[in-house]
């Protein structure tokens, strides 16, 4: 398996391209073409991952989507044989290219292996967050255990990949190389068919050594070390070669990748590192002193990718998802923190089951308007879980002008089934708002046909492809959003504001406290929106109490004006709460 | 077409399930043989303690030449207290097994040493006939009966006479219900509510519980619970499915194996109980991947209708509306009380 990386030559830009993404629990295949010089979604069509029993071959799920987005865009796609036609064949049947994303998440139990805990273990734990992997045990010599308690440690982990960081580059190794050696002894006294992967992100010097002292016990890869010096952090290339090693094992545990691999030459992206591909290229493309942030809440995972300019960080938790994890989200919260986002009254006992009953039936979609505004609900949370433990790590520019809240953002891209197929975007763009938090002035946009890994994919074969359909309907806008960071008495002006339509028409009006406006504008309109907010309010555009005039874009939604105050603070009580929410989906037209 | 999931609720059907050491040991049944739920047919031992002894240091001499003081070759048995090296000197230096195990590696002055572990046997889990083995790891057997899958299982397995505890598929088990007449069986009951009446079970004790459902707050009890404990639908207040409760009712007083074996989607193996019965006619492996097609009966596995069984009428090609706004495909099902109702594919399960 290899990645084209970006350095790789591009011979020719093919014009159709089919993508693929194999995910937890459906397989997405979109196919993209030249429309009037333009590129286009022209279909997207999802069927199950066959990747569970009794399948155990994700090759018959993609088959299956493939041949029914034939069918959608009025082209044969698969050939007599159930092949795809690659190149495009004259009639027009076929494409010229295909990429393959895999977004699959299963057990990936994962030993972190450092020497101090503050500095390699540390790193390589922010290492394993970047990549859908289950840590099952660390350690590190700062740990004081003897070499057979952290042999018995790691033997007990049962690990699948062992992930080892320490020392800097070009420093001291005999700490490292000793540690290795427990390592070596641990991974020997496996059987050979259960033994883990290794991954080495240490001190590159010894990096042969390191090779050397393992290739009898079994598999040993390199990535860039995590702690090139004690100041300095850097897991972004690690990051890649973990995700890859992720996918590898996955792979050597389901079957019917074979063929799809070999419409790409062998080239698969792990879905995560998809998005953070686009993520990384929009902070890059959008100018100004914000940062981009995507957040997927899928069946097999949450994942963020946050981009400050020529960095992007990635967050990957498998363990907080709305499929076989769902229950899960209760070792991360309380249960009355998903409770307080619902607008129907159910009792706790009735939530912990919803929760328990999705990790059994993963695919199942809620039918009632009460699960619905439970699974709502658990979305939010599980935005607020993920945000809360990845936000602190991002690499920005500058200091967050607002310490407790993130820092500014533009836009916000929200994907995941829930997100996209909610009855209708005021329930998106309010679980965005409520889960993430933002603060000032963004933009929400929706990934409304899941394609940011198969774009991901697609960046390293075809980037005028993914510039392109970046850019058009297939990522409708939700709206742009005006929420300022503060707080003020229920009811009183936290803001006024005058939206100046291009057809010459204003609007004014104020906004109060612990409510949210919108304000119509259309999918494609622009209007010049004043804002002015109360001396408690802070809309990030030179302190509390500062005003401006904006550019404002339309959306499903329209301009969003979220009152509600910054930090967001929830009644206590479960009465008000619900009458909250219910005022809040109001409000937002949800 | 989208596939729905499967459960089986099958009368007569070829049961073969493969038992696993979860770690490399001995097995102990042999092909064809004959075996009860409660055989032993394989053992190990689950995370030995290690030791590493630096026996060159021990024995004062250099790493290189300590080697030729082993006693013992890697994977040789010890006895707690036997030399393991020297002895070297006029003292008579030795290094002696700390405890019993087995030498795991030697060499250039160092040793690892394996303490015994937990013992761990597998029983065979069901009654049948050993059809297959893999080496050091697993035997696979196979046995003719009922099977009925459920959802989730609190990890134990245990073998009875099947017992039922409620009238209905819908009925709530009361502790008062209770007796002496269900211990040491497999009760089956409609739902479980109350923790008490695990408590109760418990105090008996009964083998094992098949119910419907039960509150999701009753998982760390049941977890507790010496008994093994399997819900058929889920967790809530949904009844038995009607097939389940219905073929369980027809075979009261037979023996059954409850394996309430945590789901595990990827593998395909799932909390069931089994229900041996003497071969009449032919009976064959339950079919897997059926398709979803009209006339063939489904379980409703969320609400509204959870845990109710239909058959499926027509599959409108076109996604519809549901009560929550979501377009989803679905399926028109016929239920018994409701008539015809609208469900997602993907809120069925095809019974099998």
């Amino acid at each position: 398996m290899s990645e084209r990386t970006s350095t790789s030559p591009i011979k020719q830009e093919p014009e159709s391209l089919l993508a693929v993404d194999v995910g937890t629990v459906s397989t997405r295949v979109a196919l993209f073409d030249v429309v009037e010089s333009q590129y286009r979604l022209l279909g997207v069509t999802t069927a199950p991952t066959t990747a569970e029993f009794p399948y155990l071959d994700v090759s018959e799920g993609i088959h299956h989507a493939v041949e029914t987005l034939g069918v959608i865009v009025g082209r044969s796609l698969l050939d007599d044989k159930g092949s795809l036609m690659l190149p495009s064949r004259p009639d027009g049947n076929g494409v010229d290219v295909a990429v393959l994303s895999f977004s699959l998440t299963a057990d990936v139990r994962t030993a972190l292996v450092g020497l101090l805990p503050e500095y390699s273990l540390r790193s390589v734990r922010n290492l394993a967050r970047s990549a859908p992997v289950r840590v099952a045990a660390e350690v590190s010599l700062g740990d004081r255990q003897s070499e057979e308690s952290l042999l018995d440690v790691l033997i007990r982990a049962r690990p699948d990949l062992i992930v080892i960081a320490g020392g800097t580059e070009g420093g001291a190794s005999q700490a490292l190389l000793q540690t290795l050696e427990v390592v070596g002894l641990s991974v020997h006294l496996f059987s050979v068919d259960t033994r883990p992967q290794i991954l080495f992100v240490g001190n590159g010097e010894v990096a042969d050594r390191v090779r050397e002292l393992l290739k009898d016990v079994g598999a040993v890869y390199v990535g860039p070390n995590v702690r090139p010096s004690l100041e300095v952090e850097s897991i972004d290339g690690s990051r890649t070669e973990l995700n890859h090693r992720v996918v590898e094992l996955l792979r050597s545990k389901i079957s019917g990748l074979d063929e799809p691999l070999s419409w790409t030459s062998g080239a698969l992206t792990p879905g995560a590192l998809g998005i953070g591909t686009i993520v990384r290229f929009l902070g890059q493309a959008y100018e100004g002193n914000k940062g981009v942030l995507a957040a997927s809440i899928g069946a097999g995972s949450t994942i963020l990718a946050a981009s400050f300019g020529p960095t992007m960080d990635l967050s990957v938790r498998p363990d907080l998802n709305l499929g076989r994890e769902t229950v899960a989200l209760l070792d991360h919260c309380a249960l009355e923190e998903i409770v307080r986002w619902l607008p129907v009254d159910l009792t706790d006992g009735q939530v912990r089951d919803y929760l328990y009953n999705k990790a059994l039936y993963p695919r199942t979609v809620p039918a009632t308007v009460e699960e619905l505004w439970l699974e709502q609900a658990v979305a939010r949370q599980l935005l607020r879980v993920a945000v809360g433990a990845a936000s602190p790590y991002w690499r920005l520019r500058r200091a967050r002008p607002w310490p407790a809240l993130l820092p500014p953002l533009e836009p916000i891209l929200g994907a995941g089934s829930v997100l996209a197929h909610a009855p209708r975007p005021g329930q998106a763009a309010l679980m965005l708002l409520d889960g993430l938090e933002p603060a000032g002035i963004t933009t929400l946009v929706l990934d409304a046909h899941g394609l940011l890994p198969l774009l991901g994919a697609a960046a390293h074969v075809n980037p005028l492809a993914v510039v392109q359909v970046l850019s058009s309907s297939s990522f409708p806008s939700l709206g742009t959003v005006v929420a300022p960071a503060g707080r003020a008495r229920q009811g009183d002006t936290a803001l006024r504001y005058t939206l100046a339509y291009e057809s010459g028409r204003q609007v004014r009006g104020q906004v109060l406290a612990g409510s949210i406006e919108v304000l119509p504008l259309p999918v494609g309109e622009k209007a010049r929106l004043a804002v002015q907010p109360s001396r408690r309010f802070d809309l990030g555009l030179g302190g509390a109490g500062h005003g401006g005039t904006i550019t404002v874009s339309g959306g499903l939604v329209g301009v969003i004006l979220d009152a509600r105050g910054r930090p967001l603070v929830l009644p206590t009580e479960r009465d008000r709460q619900r009458r909250a929410q219910e005022e809040w989906l109001m409000q937002i037209g949800a | 077409m989208e596939l729905p999931s499967q459960t089986h609720v099958a009368p007569l059907v070829i049961v073969r399930r493969r038992r696993a050491l979860p770690l490399p040991g001995t097995i102990t049944a042999r092909l064809n043989q004959k075996v009860q739920a409660g055989d032993l047919i394989g053992r190990t031992t689950l995370y030995p303690k290690h030791f590493l002894i630096d026996v060159a240091h021990h024995l004062g001499v250099p790493p290189k030449k300590a080697d030729q003081y082993f006693r013992y070759k890697a994977g040789d048995a010890v006895s707690h207290g036997d030399i393991l090296a020297g002895p070297v000197g006029w003292m008579r230096r030795v290094v002696r097994a700390p405890v019993g195990g087995r030498v795991v590696v030697q060499g250039e002055g160092r040793l690892v040493f394996e303490a015994v572990g937990e013992p761990f046997e597998l029983r065979a889990g069901l009654p049948g006939v050993v059809v297959g083995m893999e080496a050091e790891r697993s035997v696979t057997i196979e046995t003719i009966g009922a099977l009925v899958e459920a959802v989730w299982g609190n990890g134990r397995e245990e073998a009875g006479v099947l017992r039922m505890a409620t009238p209905s598929a819908d009925t709530e088990l009361a502790a008062e219900a209770i007796d002496i007449s269900l211990r040491s069986t497999i009760v089956v009951a409609g739902r479980v509510a109350r923790p008490e009446v695990l408590q109760a079970l418990a105090n008996l004790p009964v083998r094992g519980l098949m119910a419907g459902s039960m509150p999701a707050a009753l998982v760390p009890a049941a977890r507790e619970a010496h008994f093994a404990l399997a819900l058929t639908d889920g967790f809530g207040t949904q009844p038995m499915n009607s097939a389940a409760f219905e073929l369980l009712a027809s075979n009261v007083g037979r023996d059954a194996s409850l394996n309430a074996q945590p789901l595990n989607a990827w593998m395909g193996s799932r909390p069931e109980l089994v229900i041996p019965l003497p071969a009449v006619g032919t009976a064959d492996v339950p079919a897997e991947g059926v398709a979803p097609t009209v006339g063939r009966r489904v379980r409703i596995i969320r609400a509204p209708y959870a845990g109710k069984v239909g058959t499926i009428a027509s599959m409108p090609h076109e996604q519809v509306a549901l009560p929550s706004g979501l377009m989803a495909a679905c399926l028109e099902v016929e239920l018994t009380e409701e008539g015809m109702v609208l469900v997602p594919l993907a809120n069925v399960d095809i019974l099998e």
